[in-house]
């Protein structure tokens, strides 16, 4: 599963999951689990002014993990790899790594529970990547987003089986992406486009069209809809912002992937290649 | 220290359910039935084992917009047989539906939760 925030991106071991998460730019974290058992917790937090020391702040942590488990407290043995900072101790203490990431003045966390395999630990230090180009990856949950910088997450909305990021970009246009499970099940019988209709009409939009199609070489769905505007005079005056909306069944993964865009006439949109990666 | 620094609680994706996860979970023969959500909550934490047998036909939910559109509560009755724990039925809902464990989790919990809060699961077989 790719785990990707904040400018960077990690894959999860398999049957990882995020099983809480704090998405504040500045100071967040992601909780994970294998089924009930805690795995390990990824933590940033932003430097303004400088790089920390990224030793003593690992050698600081580890002695407080000792502490914590009532350990006497040990010199962890520090080792460079793949640009992380990689803290060692006795077996019983959590393994943790800390890396510098300069292009948004993040020191990035990683802890690893004792339990969890060294194998997965390295993996998922080795599966750190980052974007050279504008653009921002945000991956969690299944739900997959590349937007341009200017685009700031508004929402996460993680329910089980429905997940959608929420992001508004300059001129006001706002840009949902889904993730549905239990796809086979919500198609059986339905055509997708009254189920992405529905869908669309059960969280308050007006559908004005909707259209079967394909879309990548998969069963699909285009939407118009239109929503009360949100900003300025369109929230005084009542008007309505048309939007559209483009879903996809991927049988395969049993996933239904949508998205939508919404904001003032003129305001340009993005192409559904630039924003949900193949 | 930077890791000392205050911050806010982390968010729980699958919101209310998953608090289950911190409830120790014991053999409970009643269920009880109650208006006040904690308590409901608290008295599912209290199932394990075996999954109560339905004792009446389920309608459709409406308590999330989603599972609205598709019975999901239909999906899980096959497996209210009173023979299939909730952790088979969460393993083989993630293994069949290629779901996230914890994900599957908070819908078999949330199943389990609305059919107490419909009287509908009455009791549990102790272990």
């Amino acid at each position: 599963m790719r785990l990707a925030w904040n400018g960077f991106a990690l894959d999860l071991p398999p049957e990882w999951e995020v099983t809480a998460y704090l998405l504040d730019s500045d100071n967040g974290e992601f909780r994970l689990n294998r089924r009930l058992e805690p795995r390990g917790q990824l933590t940033w937090k932003r430097y303004r002014k400088a790089a920390p020391d990224i030793a003593r702040v690992l050698r600081d942590l580890h002695v407080r993990m000792c502490e914590q488990r009532l350990f006497g407290p040990e010199e962890p043995l520090i080792r460079e790899r793949h640009g992380w900072s990689v803290a060692r101790g006795r077996l019983e203490v959590p393994r943790h790594a800390a890396r510098w990431f300069p292009e948004r003045q993040l020191l990035v966390h990683l802890v690893v529970d004792p339990q969890a395999s060294d194998d997965h630990f390295q993996a998922l230090l080795d599966s750190w990547a980052t974007r050279s180009d504008k653009r921002v990856e945000y991956a969690i949950f299944g739900v997959q987003a590349l937007l341009p910088e200017k685009f700031v997450i508004e929402h996460l909305v993680a329910r089980p089986g429905n997940v959608r990021i929420i992001a508004s970009g300059p001129k006001m246009v706002t840009l949902t992406v889904r993730c549905i499970g239990l796809a086979r099940h919500f198609v059986d019988g339905l055509r997708l486009e009254d189920f992405y209709g529905r869908l669309l009409r059960s969280e308050g939009s007006g559908v004005l069209a909707h259209t079967g199609c394909t879309l990548r070489n998969l069963p699909g769905a285009t939407v118009t809809f239109r929503r009360a505007g949100e900003h300025a005079m369109e929230k005084v005056l009542g008007a309505f912002w048309q939007g559209t909306g483009l879903m996809w069944h991927d049988e395969s993964a049993n996933r239904l992937y949508a998205l939508e865009q919404i904001g003032p006439k003129r305001a340009p949109r993005l192409e559904l290649d630039d924003v949900v990666p193949r | 220290m930077w890791f000392r620094a205050k911050k806010k609680a982390a968010e729980i994706p699958w919101t209310a359910v998953e608090q289950l996860a911190a409830l120790p979970m014991r053999n409970a023969a009643v269920v009880v039935i109650t208006d006040e959500p904690q308590r409901i909550v608290l008295r599912i934490g209290l199932i394990h084992g075996w999954v109560a047998r339905l004792t009446k036909p389920i309608t459709r939910v409406k308590d999330h917009n989603l599972w609205e559109l598709l019975d999901v509560d239909l999906l899980l009755h096959r497996w209210s047989d009173g023979k299939t724990s909730v952790e088979d039925m969460i393993t083989r809902l993630a293994r069949d539906e290629q779901l996230g464990w914890n994900e599957s989790r908070a819908i078999v919990l949330s199943y389990l939760m609305r059919q107490t809060e419909r009287g509908l699961l009455l009791v549990g077989k102790p272990v």
